[in-house]
């Protein structure tokens, strides 16, 4: 199902795989206490590795939610906010019956997924079935697996999970992966209904907005449930009207973090500038994918005055 | 790395590399390393006997 990148392959491919999440502080500890690569760590790993934190810290966090995170594709793209707002009908219809599906079915295996998080998520698909949960399985390991030009079943949660994007607010975001939106909500309003990730997210939001301190309009008049504005959701009238206050509150913040350059300009320099630090260091040498061969794709040969140079592989 | 690298990096003919390690003599020196591995053949070990071949064969 997946070949590790550059040895098994014809063309050896950049992998950041090795400095990400666990394996890269394995990588990291093997480095840092041989003073040398491991097998799976090249100095491609390195430098793409660079280019993230450098993208990062000059262009906030623009790799993490424009390039990697799937369900932020839709925050900055155009053509979805186009594609919703022709077709709002349909969208609502849909985002409530996902709403439906996913507060009576998904949300209640997120109940005790919390209790088990990703790591007995991991364990078990490992250990009964043979599966690597999070590689095979989860979008974003799927787009590290598109850049090694290798296809997992990820591919497909990737797929569905832009598409659904399109109608809905980040559908992959909460349920498998993360919870604290869902306990962000039931802080914010006990005995709340679940829906969808978005709506959980927004509520986060509520909540911390809250917090800073501001102005809180408690409804208290009956009927005591009504429709939630943004899924159409039954919640109590004392939510929603927390939600209206936290979405002022939130139009605030957005209003002081506003953006004032194009996205797509935007997008343009975050692609150039990531991909200008790696075609740089491949310009200056600082390159390779394999331990097998050097940079310009010349076998790697040991060095006739150390023989600590003679690999194995 | 094969045979016939490590050969010709260091200067050794692979049939005394073979023959240091009781490898088959028809050995082609273009196998990998790691498909030589046995009981009595592996990369620390060559490493090890190249480092001695070299001090006596200054």
């Amino acid at each position: 199902m997946h070949v590790p990148p550059g040895e098994s392959l014809r063309t050896s491919t950049a992998s950041p795989r090795p400095i990400v999440r666990s394996a890269g502080s394995r990588s990291l500890q093997y480095i840092a206490s041989s003073g040398s690569f491991d097998l799976a760590t090249h100095l491609s790993n390195l430098v793409v590795a660079a280019a993230v934190l450098i993208s990062a810290l000059l262009l906030r966090s623009a790799f993490c939610t424009g390039s990697v995170r799937s369900d932020s594709f839709r925050t900055s793209s155009r053509i979805q906010r186009w594609i919703q707002k022709r077709f709002v009908p349909y969208g609502k219809l849909f985002a409530a019956s996902i709403a439906v599906v996913l507060r009576r079915g998904l949300f209640s295996i997120n109940t005790w997924l919390r209790e088990i998080r990703r790591t007995g998520l991991a364990v078990t698909g490992a250990a009964i079935y043979g599966v690597m949960v999070f590689r095979d399985y989860d979008p974003w390991s799927a787009l590290i697996n598109i850049a090694e030009w290798t296809y997992t079943p990820g591919l497909v949660v990737l797929g569905l999970t832009l598409v659904g994007s399109f109608f809905v607010e980040r559908p992959w975001c909460a349920m498998p992966v993360r919870s604290g939106g869902q306990r962000a909500a039931r802080q914010a309003e006990p005995g709340l209904p679940q829906a969808g990730c978005g709506f959980l997210y927004d509520l986060q939001d509520l909540h911390q907005c809250l917090s800073d301190g501001s102005e809180v309009h408690t409804a208290r008049r009956s009927p005591a449930w009504t429709v939630f504005p943004a899924s159409n959701v039954w919640v109590s009238v004392r939510a929603k009207a927390r939600w209206k206050s936290a979405s002022a509150c939130h139009s605030r913040r957005n209003k002081e973090i506003k953006m004032r350059i194009n996205p797509f300009v935007y997008g343009v320099i975050v692609v150039a500038l990531f991909m200008g630090i790696i075609y740089g260091f491949q310009g200056a040498g600082v390159w390779s994918t394999s331990g097998k061969v050097t940079g310009s794709g010349e076998r790697v040969a040991p060095s006739a005055s150390d023989v600590n140079s003679i690999k194995g592989g | 790395m094969t045979l016939e690298q490590v050969s010709v990096a260091f200067g050794i003919p692979v049939e005394e590399i073979l023959s240091a390690f009781s490898l088959p003599s028809d050995t082609p020196p273009s196998t990998a390393l790691k498909d030589l591995e046995s009981e009595t053949f592996d990369v620390t070990a060559l490493r090890t006997w190249i480092t001695e071949y070299k001090s006596s064969h200054p």
